[in-house]
């Protein structure tokens, strides 16, 4: 551009010349600059008040004498001191005025066609060079915003070849564990220093990115050391990017530290079992008289069997003992499951979830109730369903929320009429493919509109007694595994409430 | 104890009725397991003598609903109620209903035999009363119109003199008649001769 310029300069015998570029409306700026024989500055200026104004607005202008007394330019202007002006737009491919190139002479103009065509014929010159420049700088503008919105991202992000060595890694994941993008560019990603602290988790790394690089999304929690020295849980994924043609080009990692979150998860849950476990503490309390009762039973066997087992020894008759004996402890054993059951509803418990059949955990609800129907005289039927897939829960939670219930229906039931034979159902059944509901049908005396709003909020209660943290319990607890509960009063009187689990996959391992 | 009684058991638990039962075998006593109260109502024929021993709490038909079919059915049985731990209201209930007694489980063997035994015998009394009342009654009928008069008075302590008086006949022949009386009634002597109109009474009354 300089050597156009200079040779304009030269031919024309002006004094300077310009290829201007515009960046804002009504301003320009030199691309290339020619004063007095060599190169000068790079200028900006406002389009307004000079002559080069024109010709962005109506093409190419010539003024060849009195540039001084048409235009008012102070000193900071390009053409200051000048006698004469010839300028001609730099029109791109889309037609569109990108610039101009402009010559001052310190002379009136000898000829003006000649040099009003010499300019023209520059300005097509560096048309291309010019656009070139621009979407060069185009170009650097989108790479450094790309940059500064991938460096403060919120997320760690990373951009892998397909092979998995490490392209990119944005400043936020190189801050997080305290590394350089030396340490990390152009290493396959496994063996960065994040994955490098444990080989099974590079083994992992190394697997997903394979998989990334087939076609899937990849997406796991995964634990990595923090610059603080903390172990730090990430929600890591990587996925793959394609081009127009489909094909994969690039792997995307991102990940989402979420220690905070998982730490606020973990105390909520924790509240939620000590919240829990004080409720069955309660729950056992109001049944104490039944449990009890439950226990008498047995003992009463053992101690019927024990006085005629002595009586059977002292008048020698030791041919029956072996059945006394048999008895005895088909007895003790029988007191010793109540026992058993009433301490795992006491238990604390560390609220971990666990792969088990549903069946048997309502199962064994159902006994904990029974010994509060026999007080009640309920009969209590237990609809087990077929073929129910597993559930992953923590198994006491679950039992208390049926026993609880069981409870509730038994005494809706009681402050009913009594009448012989009344039975409260709980039944167990596949409602979707992957969802198990446990649902319990009173015939008590249903639940009044007025109260259904409230039904789960803490301490609303129509009981005399209890806390009325039963229900909302409950649902926490329910909740908490990713279920939902509900209830419905029956057409034939009393209600049904439910509860969902989601299922197990069947034939899915559990981790 | 004896042959010709029968303790009867109706408990749901299983365990509590065949301890019982051994128990019971263990002192000679025969017994018959029922597992609740609609059971036994079904085997019971009313003539059976013996005792009830009832679990005051079972499903569908308690101890208490039992108990009240009997007395309506005009059932003797003595009873007594097996309660457990907090039964003491329903336990009252059945006192005052007429229940022998009630024991707590678990039983001491010593108490459960000794309750009952007392209601067997209690049983067995009310089965000689019962045998005693029906023999008077057969003894009572064979009395002609003129000697019943006589019985009446002379149970009322009046002197022959009145009650000769009293009837148009001679006093000789209130004598004869009260001689046949005693004779027919078993009677020896003026009191049992008393005793035998009050018994006759109040069984006209029950």
């Amino acid at each position: 551009m300089y050597e156009l310029l200079s040779a304009l300069t030269a031919i024309l015998g002006a004094r300077r010349a310009y290829v201007t570029e515009n960046f804002d409306p009504g301003m320009s700026r030199t691309v290339a600059s020619w004063e007095d024989g060599q190169p000068g500055p790079v200028r900006e200026y406002a389009l307004s008040g000079t002559p080069c104004a024109a010709v962005m607005r109506h093409g190419a202008q010539v003024v060849d004498c009195e540039l001084g007394q048409r235009y008012t330019l102070d000193q900071a202007s390009i053409g200051y001191g000048c006698e004469s002006f010839v300028g001609s737009p730099i029109v791109n491919r889309e037609g569109e005025k990108i610039g101009q190139v402009c010559v001052f002479g310190g002379r009136p103009l000898q000829d003006a066609e000649m040099a009003s065509a010499l300019v023209s014929l520059a300005a097509v010159r560096v048309s291309a060079e010019l656009e070139h420049r621009q979407e060069q700088a185009a170009l650097a503008r989108s790479e450094a915003c790309f940059r500064a919105v991938f460096d403060q991202r919120l997320h760690l992000a990373g951009i892998l070849s397909v092979d998995g060595k490490v392209l990119e890694a944005n400043q936020k994941s190189l801050d997080f564990a305290g590394l350089t993008r030396e340490q990390v560019g152009g290493h396959y990603y496994w063996d960065t220093p994040w994955w490098s602290h444990a080989p099974e988790k590079q083994q992992r790394m190394h697997a997903a990115i394979r998989s990334a690089a087939a076609g899937e999304t990849v997406r796991f929690e995964i634990n990595c050391p923090r610059s603080d020295g903390q172990l730090a849980t990430l929600d890591f994924s990587v996925r793959p990017i394609m081009n127009k043609d489909g094909e994969i080009v690039f792997l995307v990692t991102e990940s989402d530290d979420i220690t905070e979150r998982r730490i606020a998860e973990e105390e909520a849950r924790q509240h939620r079992a000590r919240v829990a476990h004080v409720a069955r503490l309660s729950t056992l309390g109001e049944m104490a008289a039944g449990i009890a009762h439950e226990i008498n039973q047995p003992l009463t066997a053992i101690s019927l069997f024990a006085q005629a087992g002595r009586r059977l020894v002292d008048s020698g008759n030791f041919e029956r003992m072996g059945e006394v004996c048999r008895k005895l402890n088909e007895h003790a054993l029988r007191a010793s499951e109540v026992v058993d059951r009433m301490q795992t509803m006491a238990r604390q418990g560390a609220g971990e979830k666990q792969v088990v059949d549903c069946n048997e955990l309502i199962d064994s609800a159902v006994k904990l109730a029974e010994s509060e129907a026999r007080i009640y005289d309920i009969q209590i039927e237990f609809d087990r369903g077929d073929d129910l897939s597993a559930v992953s829960v923590d198994g006491v939670q679950i039992q208390q929320v049926a026993l609880n219930l069981l409870r509730n229906g038994m005494e809706a039931m009681n402050t009913g009429s009594g009448s012989e034979g009344r039975s409260i159902a709980i039944r167990t059944r596949m409602a979707a493919e992957n969802e198990i509901e446990v649902s319990v049908s009173d015939t008590g005396c249903g639940i009044p509109d007025e109260y259904a709003d409230k039904l789960f909020t803490p301490f609303s209660t129509t009981k005399s007694s209890g806390m009325g943290m039963g229900l909302s319990i409950s649902q926490a607890i329910v909740r908490a595994h990713g279920g939902g509960i509900g209830f419905r009063n029956n057409d034939d009187g009393g209600t049904t409430f439910w509860f969902t689990l989601p299922a197990v996959e069947r034939g899915a391992h559990h981790e | 104890m004896n042959d010709d009684q029968t303790v009867f058991i109706v408990d749901d638990d299983e365990g509590v009725r065949e301890g019982l039962s051994l128990l019971l075998d263990t002192v000679g006593q025969s017994c018959e397991l029922y597992e609740n109260g609609q059971e036994f109502l079904d085997a019971y024929d009313g003539e059976k003598r013996g005792c009830l021993v009832l679990d005051i709490r079972m499903p569908r038909m308690t101890g208490l609903d039992l108990q009240k079919k009997l007395l309506e059915a005009g059932s003797t049985l003595p009873v007594i109620f097996i309660t457990g731990h907090g039964d003491i209201p329903m336990a009252v209930e059945a006192m005052r209903r007429g229940a022998l007694d009630f024991i707590r489980k678990p039983f001491r063997e010593h108490d459960l035999l000794e309750r009952i035994n007392e209601a067997l015998s209690i049983d067995e009394n009310a089965y000689r009363k019962a045998q005693d009342h029906q023999d008077l009654a057969e003894r009572f009928a064979t009395l002609s119109e003129r000697e019943r008069e006589v019985f009446d008075r002379v149970a009322d302590g009046h002197m022959n003199k009145v009650i000769a008086g009293d009837l148009a006949i001679s006093e000789r022949t209130v004598e004869v008649h009260r001689g046949q009386v005693m004779k027919k009634l078993g009677v020896r002597t003026l009191a049992q001769l008393v005793r035998a109109k009050i018994d006759m009474e109040s069984s006209a009354d029950a």
